[in-house]
């Protein structure tokens, strides 16, 4: 059987994912996996779970539901906090037994999962925990990626389901398969089989299946994984980043100081609780009518945004005189106006993001093959900026913060990359003078960190925040570094050679240098001088650009570079730059190429790379493991309504849901191991600076899900007190509630 | 948490610092963060500075003076409410290098308050190049008013901010404070909290006719 026909084959018959999309029970399960997007689910292939109950165990589908490290993808939990990491080579999972003792800990993991990343446990290196814990590996086949509740899911397809001690399920997993982690497990493994009765087959089969070879050399790699990071930072530094290491360590540890006193903090779960309240019935019903009414018939783009604010404003004011909200402080109200602006911006994103469709994807991928360009030639001193300030990691930090704004769907969330992506520079620049910094040293790095990070979509972000972000926060310091990113995107797009420290003759050669090694094609002419230039015209003394308000400017000047080819150059210095660290390893994405970002669900060919079409084979940089892609057209099988559509789903909504699933394009593509496992190892977790920000945010994910639930529950109550059915809002699991 | 979230956000009065590079725009910027019993608020960085005058909150746009980004500065000056336009007053060409960002603060509200300041004027006794008298009278082309100020000593650098204040607020905004210093007057808002109703309550000794919304 083929790789392809594997995956196609688990995806059409797994037990696990059918009883996933169709059992009422299961709703909030796929509610989590709908909303929260760092969450994966681990599917045991199809003969290994023969043997076991139907329906399967709760506590058998809450451990294959894991949620994902933000600062480190490879590392995972499980829904019953089962604490668990894909070994080095990426051909294994690894879960580490016992899963919580610490009451403390099962404390903080009710409170919020993703806390036990914190954990030291996570932060040790395998060798070492084998000596601690027991280790229990399962054999990774493939990473693809299913359909459920309208949203792509990542899978990793597992040889066998995870067992734990005392799960009920242990006893009927009795092909080979559960072997230990590392060398070293083996003794702790074997030493203490019959403690762990329910494991006995397992562990017999860890001996029959040990290979030392293979798993010594994992660990080894273990060490130098960013899973194991806070220790390499306290050793000497690899020679990978070794003359910078210290000064990123230390930007990030600043950084996370910074980031707990983060001006954005928002208790998203607060407000979801004011605003399911059955007493707040008439703002829920408000807000659900607008999202409806906007997603059947979405507003033309220009209006968008007035509709929006016009209708945050109108609810706020019904907020005010609503009992719920009346009484509560001024700090309060704005956290509800916050949270409002979040859940309606979410609800509303698939309509409200790239509302120009292909011509704004094209817009993006257009300034994205212009930086792909001019990041193979610009180097930081063609910015003035000094070299005591080209602290590279540092750089490639602030990058990678950047480029998170497209995995957020709020404004407001997708503000906080950028804001962190500032941080991480004003560290920098801390590090490389002694007088406090200002715009004049914070922009041309912001520019040269947006060159490095040469993130998807940014037309589109920036547009979206701009358009949807609340006036306020967009005049108050949000507003003046999202200013600075727009700043340094329209100068990346119209700078000329003057503005660069070069002449024309190096530009043009420079450019027409870039996009020439492509292989597959012929070179593109790069060069887009000739193109009206904005910023030339605001110099002049009658300029129309500074008074054009600033996301028809941006539109405008989007236009100059249409020609630039979609085709990338190849040169781009470094993959690691668009690794996204809040996603997990099979991402669709390959640094470097320009994929589909995930909230282009509905207009997802316009940025297709063209080589990602398709099946395909990868091996990591061992070789010793094959990641599938799955061809994403065929066989998505699990094409349940969108959660957002609903039951009663009209059918102008529909194309929601099913626009992510058979027009899409190559959403199934993973990424390349090796490439991700290099940029884990260049970048010491980068995730560390802004970790807390990341964890409430999450946690803001998860709790929409629960409230979301909780809110259906309150709205049916209330409809059966006779007042007018209407449409479900937020339906996962629609037809699993409305029939109960 | 929520409230410093609503706390950081509201921004009464935009005030957008303009100057070629080299002039001191950052250090008078650093000053006027620093030099007060009232922490400042920003928590990013530098270049975005957050000040409560008499109630009313500032916020302070630092621009990159450098030449290749001035016409980004139309971004920067965009509903501004006040325009700091820096020169040096050791650099005679300075203050003329400012007509380039005229028309970049088309952009910013109607009725900006420009204040022209003369930045170094620690230096002014042995250096000075650009005379008070050509200096206002600049100040009076551009319909600004005029300071010079001195980020080293610290000299009229509230003043700008005073000007600022009573330019846009009016007088009756400052009253709260005899002396007028405001760095011995803390805001009487609680620093945790601001909204805009809080604002005003807060700001009543002072301007309770200011309209709001």
């Amino acid at each position: 059987m083929s790789v392809s026909k594997f995956v196609e084959h688990e995806k059409s018959t797994n037990r696990f994912l059918r009883e996933l999309a169709t059992s009422p029970r299961l709703g909030d399960v796929v509610e989590v996996l709908a909303t929260d997007r760092a969450t994966m689910l681990i599917v045991p292939q199809g003969v290994s779970l023969e043997p076991l109950p139907t329906p399967l165990p709760v506590q058998f589908i809450q451990s294959h539901v894991v949620y994902l490290n933000p600062a480190n993808p490879s590392q995972f939990v499980s829904l019953n906090g089962l604490p668990g990491s894909l070994n080095a080579s990426y051909s294994e999972l690894l879960t580490f037994t016992p899963p919580l003792s610490d009451p403390d800990a099962v404390e903080a993991f009710a409170t919020d999962p993703r806390s036990v990343f914190a954990w030291p446990l996570y932060e040790t290196p395998l060798e070492v925990l084998a000596d601690q814990t027991e280790i229990l590996s399962v054999q990774l086949l493939r990473i693809a990626s299913v359909v459920l509740a309208g949203r792509e899911i990542d899978i990793y397809i597992t040889a066998h389901p995870l067992v734990f001690d005392g799960c009920s399920w242990a006893k009927h997993v009795v092909a080979p398969g559960v072997v230990a982690g590392a060398p070293d497990v083996r003794t702790s493994a074997v030493s203490s089989p019959r403690t762990h009765s329910a494991l006995a087959t397992s562990v017999a089969n860890f001996l029959r299946d040990f290979r030392p070879h293979k798993l010594a050399a994992a660990a080894l790699k273990t060490r130098s994984t960013p899973a194991s990071a806070s220790v390499a930072a306290a050793s000497p530094p690899s020679p990978d980043h070794d003359p910078l290491s210290a000064a990123g360590t230390e930007s990030a540890s600043a950084s996370s100081a910074l980031g707990s006193s983060t001006p954005t903090s928002l208790d998203f779960q607060a407000f979801l609780a004011q605003l399911q309240h059955p007493s707040a019935f008439e703002v829920f019903n408000t807000v659900k009518a607008f999202v409806g009414n906007f997603r059947r018939a979405p507003p033309p783009p220009r209006l968008m945004s007035e509709t929006v604010r016009s209708f945050l404003e109108s609810t706020a004011s019904l907020m005010v005189a609503h009992p719920m909200w009346s009484e509560t402080s001024p700090a309060e109200f704005a956290n509800a106006r916050e949270g409002l602006e979040k859940y309606v911006m979410t609800k509303l994103y698939a309509k409200a993001f790239r509302p120009g469709g292909d011509t704004d994807a094209e817009r993006d991928a257009a300034l994205a093959a212009h930086i792909k360009a001019l990041a193979t030639f610009l180097r930081p001193h063609h910015l003035d900026i000094k070299p005591e300030l080209c602290n590279e990691s540092a750089i490639k930090l602030a990058a990678n913060e950047l480029a998170k704004m497209s995995h957020y769907k709020a404004p407001r969330d997708k503000l906080v990359c950028v804001l962190n992506c500032c941080k991480v520079i004003f560290n920098i620049l801390a590090h490389g003078s002694s007088t406090p910094a200002g715009a004049d040293e914070f922009l041309p790095l912001l520019i040269y960190v947006v060159l490095r990070a040469n993130a998807r979509a940014m037309h589109s972000n920036c547009d979206y925040i701009s358009r949807f972000r609340s006036p306020v926060a967009l005049n108050g310091e949000s507003g003046y570094y999202f200013t600075n990113l727009v700043s340094a995107i329209t100068f990346l797009e119209n700078c000329k050679p003057s503005q660069l420290n070069m002449t024309a003759e190096e530009f043009d050669a420079a450019m027409a240098a870039a996009p020439a090694p492509s292989p597959s094609s012929a070179p593109r002419s790069p060069p887009r001088r000739q193109l009206p230039d904005p910023l030339s015209a605001a110099n002049s003394p009658a300029p129309d650009t500074p008074s054009v308000p600033l996301v028809t400017s941006l539109i405008d000047m989007g236009d100059a570079a249409d020609d630039a080819s979609a085709h990338p150059p190849p040169l781009i210095p470094s993959s690691p730059l668009s690794v996204p660290w809040a996603r997990p390893p099979p991402l669709d994405l390959q640094p470097g190429d320009n994929p589909p970002p995930a909230e282009t669900d509905a207009h997802p060919q316009a940025e297709a790379a063209p080589s990602a079409k398709g099946p395909r084979l990868r091996t990591d940089d061992e070789g010793n493991i094959i990641f599938a892609v799955d061809s994403p057209r065929t066989n998505k099988l699990f094409d349940m309504p969108s959660p957002t559509a609903g039951a009663t789903a009209s059918p102008a909504i529909a194309p929601t849901s099913t626009a992510t699933s058979p027009s899409a394009t190559p959403l199934g593509v993973t990424s390349p191991p090796g490439e991700l496992r290099a940029a884990l190892l260049a970048v010491a977790s980068p995730d560390e600076l802004t970790l807390a920000d990341v964890r409430s945010l999450w946690a803001d994910h998860r709790a929409l899900a629960a409230e979301n639930r909780r809110l259906k529950a309150a709205l049916l109550e209330a409809q059966l007190r006779a007042i007018q059915p209407r449409e479900e809002l937020a339906p996962a699991s629609d037809s699993g509630s409305a029939s109960s | 948490m929520a409230a410093a979230a609503a706390a950081s956000k509201h921004v009464d009065l935009k005030i957008v610092f303009l100057g070629a590079s080299g002039v001191g725009k950052t250090s008078l910027v650093q000053r006027y963060a620093n030099d007060t019993f009232e922490p400042t608020q920003s928590t990013i960085g530098a270049a975005f500075t957050l000040k409560t005058w008499h109630g009313r909150r500032f916020g302070v746009w630092d621009t990159a003076g450098q030449e290749r980004y001035k016409s980004l500065s139309a971004f920067y000056c965009r509903g501004a409410g006040a325009a700091i336009l820096v020169y040096d007053v050791t650099k005679a060409d300075s203050l003329h290098a400012l007509d380039a960002y005229m028309d970049l603060l088309a952009s910013a509200k109607d009725g900006c308050f420009k204040v022209l300041v003369g930045s170094k004027l620690d230096l002014a006794p042995d250096a000075r190049e650009v005379t008070l008298d050509a200096a206002r009278e600049y100040a009076t082309s551009i319909d600004a008013l005029h300071i010079e100020a001195s980020a080293k000593t610290g000299d009229n650098v509230m003043d700008i901010f005073n000007h600022i204040g009573v330019g846009v607020f009016g007088f009756d905004a400052m009253t709260a404070s005899a002396n007028g210093s405001p760095a011995s007057t803390p805001t009487p808002t609680a620093s945790t909290s601001t909204v805009r109703l809080d604002d005003d309550s807060a700001a009543k000794s002072g301007s309770d006719k200011k309209k709001c919304c």
